[in-house]
């Protein structure tokens, strides 16, 4: 049995530059681990806290120097001298001393770095990959073997991930093939490569970059950017609407006006209804098979509608819920109950430890959701999601475009996993 | 010293979306360590080889042929070997045998280097830094941080931005820590986003994490630094300072030799007039790249100028050492520059890298180690940086995750160092 023997918290950045945390644990036989955390860009108003310093002497009002204390001075004395293999009474202790509903006295930053690297530093110290580790700490019976999540790339970023020239917030491409996960990877990686130069000659100068490593070419219609990637496929060696689908994350809550009760599109006001017949229309010309947040959180009974409308069409599309849900479990049963959706996409921040993330996935898992693991606009180069994913056999990851260290080390590493399970040979 | 029992090598993608190597090397004790290596879009003539499959794969840029090199013909040769850095340079430099590692490729070799040099500082039970300061005799006991060279604005071939000079860079020469100094960069950087949406310009990033909004010209970029640096309130001249990385050799016409700068022919003369403007204008104290690769008379004289000035001034030549020492041994001789722009891959082992950073101390330039435009999230340099004490460090913007991975190791080195606390109580 080893035992945490220290904890040290620091504040690093992240990949757009604002501070995070990173938690280091020692255990009593020598062994270390560590973890860092995320941040959102575009954020429910339902999610765990992310504690801020608000100190406007530096990093303007971002630092999380409180919260890194808060692990120092709260967490590490009631930590120290646990066993490393309780994860989930860890996780306990950690709500226990926070004590709120949405983690409002220590931060959901600094739970969760604590979180994450207790449960790093378990995995090592029991020797097994992080996947693994997590499979054997939850396992509820719901998993059997092993498979890979399969990718989402967010190739197009608009709404507040760019600079709100179009409202829909990612435009993804699923590759849907049968293939192991390295073909998938390789897939969008070419596809990339081709609207890379599609939008560099079209568009001149602007085949630069947003949040999540998507281009944001100077497009005005949200068409425009579906066309985009839809001559970016047709280029390519694979198969539009067979090999590669495409998704949506619209993040209705970025163009939504409260006051009005619509949807802002170019000015335009445009009720559920409209969107919903948006939606239809854009299904009828591009092969769409995901739609995220397509409504306002809270509109729980037109999300239902949504859904009927889009499983009318086709059983297998998904509806899936990230700012209506922020893994949390209350919400989700409300979703449930009111047959808003069925997948949900799980973000460990918007909740704040791991043990209640799971218990989310697993929730929606009975359910019979599909889960999508994500990562957040504001990432670090932690892959923690990745084995997640496989830990939970995910059936889908989103971590983003093929580009930008903090993105790619996710893929990087679901590919290194499936070496491992599967000695798939270069 | 542990040996070696094992080499694995395996195909990456780095941070632009492109294949690359990273090797993981296991020593008989089951101590290993992984490192994968970066690569360049805007490259000198003289580099060494980075090897692609040219395949239909990755449009041909795949590097399952550099990953074979080093299972099948690397491996085989250095496993039962001890981990020593230098040795184990030196038998891939035979095993290579050409002068630009067209062989094995300069990424296979460049993977396996790194990774053992980090395999065994873990076995030393030493911080890479310390380790690589040991092994390679380096004299100094002090250790001084680099000072961080933010590329924020990309132009050039990063980005498309319109822009022939290809970085603009913030140096915050004033804060004593690297903490403070990345605080300064980042909340200039945060500025600099602010006013871009103001202005109505992308905000979006280029490669190297900076961005990469539609100028006219160079003095509309300089001046867009001088409004960020005023509104964070930090002296011009005193706290901050500039820095160009021209890539001149990218708008070089070879045949007519003449500079095609900002849409019009220029001489190497004119060029030189360009720049004087611009260290009269602006706070600038950091050069590189101003002519072309093989264009050496205008150097020189520049370089002399420029040394006669109170201010310091570097002149830095990339594409012209490309971490090269015939090329340095030229340049020493000639007094081409000042400085030295130091990358790994331009050369393909940690051993050279070495010896042409010694060969440069030795002449009292000033050293900077950097990254490339096409970067995993590998921190290697960041200890490189710390070992040999270089003045300055470039790993670009504190924004993209493969960029702000060099900047959160070397915060991490100083705590190391020099126990900065975390929190210091604030007034």
């Amino acid at each position: 049995m080893a035992k945490i023997k220290q904890i040290f918290a620091s504040e690093i950045l992240n990949s757009r530059g604002e501070p995070t945390i990173q938690t280091k644990i020692v255990l009593d036989n020598g062994l270390k681990a560590r973890a860092t955390v995320p941040v959102g860009a575009s954020k429910g108003r339902h999610e765990a806290m992310d504690l801020r310093d608000h100190d406007p002497s530096r990093y303007n009002g971002q630092g999380v120097l409180k919260a890194c204390k808060n692990i120092q001075d709260i967490i590490t004395p009631v930590l120290i001298g646990i066993d490393i293999s309780e994860q989930v009474k860890i996780d306990e202790i950690l709500i226990g001393l926070d004590a709120t509903p949405n983690k409002f006295n220590l931060g959901a930053n600094a739970l969760l770095s604590v979180s994450l690297s207790c449960c790093r530093a378990g995995a090592l110290n029991s020797n097994l990959h992080l996947y693994k580790y997590i499979r054997e700490k939850y396992n509820t019976g719901d998993f059997v073997g092993y498979k890979l999540p399969i990718p989402i790339f967010n190739m197009i970023n608009g709404g507040k991930h760019s600079d709100d020239r179009f409202e829909v917030q990612e435009f993804n491409i699923i590759p849907s093939n049968d293939s192991p996960f390295r073909e998938k990877f390789r897939a969008s990686v070419e596809i990339f490569y081709l609207l890379k130069n599609i939008i560099k000659t079209r568009y001149g100068y602007f085949a630069t970059v947003g949040d999540e490593g998507g281009f944001t070419p100077s497009i005005v219609q949200n068409e425009d950017a579906l066309n985009l990637l839809n001559e970016a496929v047709s280029n390519s060696s694979y198969e539009l609407g067979k090999e590669i689908l495409f998704g949506l994350d619209v993040a209705a809550d970025g163009f939504y006006d409260i006051n009005k009760r619509k949807y802002i599109i170019k000015k335009r006001e445009n009720s559920a209804r409209d969107m919903i017949d948006l939606y239809k229309e854009w299904a009828s010309k591009y092969p769409l098979a995901i739609i995220e947040d397509g409504l306002v959180q809270d509109a729980w009974l037109q999300w239902k509608e949504l859904k009927e409308v889009f499983l009318a069409i086709n059983p297998d599309f998904l509806i899936v819920g990230d700012n209506l849900f922020t893994t949390n479990i209350t919400l989700l049963e409300k979703g449930i109950l009111n047959d808003s959706a069925n997948t949900i996409s799980i973000k460990a921040n918007q909740v704040g430890t791991l043990s209640e993330t799971i218990k989310c996935i697993n929730f929606a898992r009975r359910a019979g959701y599909k889960i999508i693991i994500s990562h957040r606009s504001g990432e670090t180069n932690d892959t923690f999601i990745s084995d997640l994913a496989v830990a939970v056999n995910a059936d889908f990851i989103k971590a983003g475009a093929p580009n930008r260290g903090e993105r790619v080390a996710k893929y990087n590493r679901l590919m290194e996993i499936e070496d491992e399970l599967l000695h798939i040979s270069q | 010293m542990t040996k070696i029992k094992e080499i694995k090598a395996r195909e990456i993608l780095d941070s632009r979306g492109n294949p690359t190597i990273e090797v993981k090397v296991i020593l008989e004790n089951n101590i290993q360590a992984k490192a994968a290596v970066p690569s360049g879009a805007s490259t000198g003539k003289h580099e060494a080889l980075e090897l692609r499959d040219n395949d239909v794969r990755y449009s041909g840029k795949g590097v399952l042929n550099a990953c074979q090199n080093v299972e099948k013909i690397i491996a085989p040769v250095l496993i039962g070997q001890e981990a020593n850095p230098i040795e184990i340079d030196k038998k891939m430099l035979a095993l290579d045998n050409t002068p630009n590692k067209s062989k094995l490729g300069a990424n296979a070799i460049l993977g396996v280097s790194l990774a053992v040099a980090r395999v065994a500082a873990q076995d030393a039970g030493q911080p890479l830094y310390k380790y690589i300061r040991d092994v390679y005799d380096i004299s100094s006991s002090e250790y001084v941080l680099p000072t961080p060279l933010f590329n924020i604005i990309n132009g050039g071939i990063h980005s498309d931005s319109g822009l022939d000079v290809q970085e603009f860079m913030v140096i915050p020469v004033s804060p004593k820590t690297l903490k403070e100094k990345m605080r300064v960069g980042t909340e200039v950087f945060g500025t600099l986003r602010e006013i871009l949406k103001k202005k109505g310009l992308t905000f979006a990033v280029g490669d190297e994490g900076g961005f990469a909004p539609k100028l006219k010209n160079t003095h509309e970029a300089f001046n867009l630094l001088v409004a960020v640096t005023e509104f964070t309130k930090h002296t011009l001249g005193e706290e901050i300072f500039f820095g160009v990385d021209v890539a001149a050799s990218v708008f070089y016409n070879e045949k007519i030799k003449k500079y095609v700068f900002e849409k019009k022919n220029k001489s190497s003369d004119d060029m030189a007039k360009i720049y004087w403007s611009w260290i009269k204008k602006y706070p600038l104290l950091f050069l590189e790249d101003p002519f072309a690769e093989d264009d050496w008379t205008p150097w020189s004289s520049l370089t002399k100028k420029v040394d006669e000035l109170e201010q310091k001034i570097l002149v830095v030549g990339d594409d012209l050492f490309t971490t090269n020492i015939e090329r340095l041994e030229k340049g020493i001789t000639d007094k081409s520059t000042n400085s030295i722009l130091i990358k790994l891959n331009q050369i393909g082992t940690l051993t050279e890298t070495m010896q042409c950073i010694a060969l440069a101390r030795k002449n009292n330039y000033k050293v900077i180690i950097s990254h490339r435009s096409g970067e995993t999230n590998d921190t290697f340099i960041s200890d490189l940086a710390v070992a040999v004490n270089a003045d300055f460090i470039k790993a670009g913007a504190p924004n993209r995750g493969e960029r702000v991975a060099k900047y959160n190791r070397l915060m991490e080195i100083e705590d190391e160092l020099f126990h900065i606390p975390q929190w210091p109580e604030r007034k």
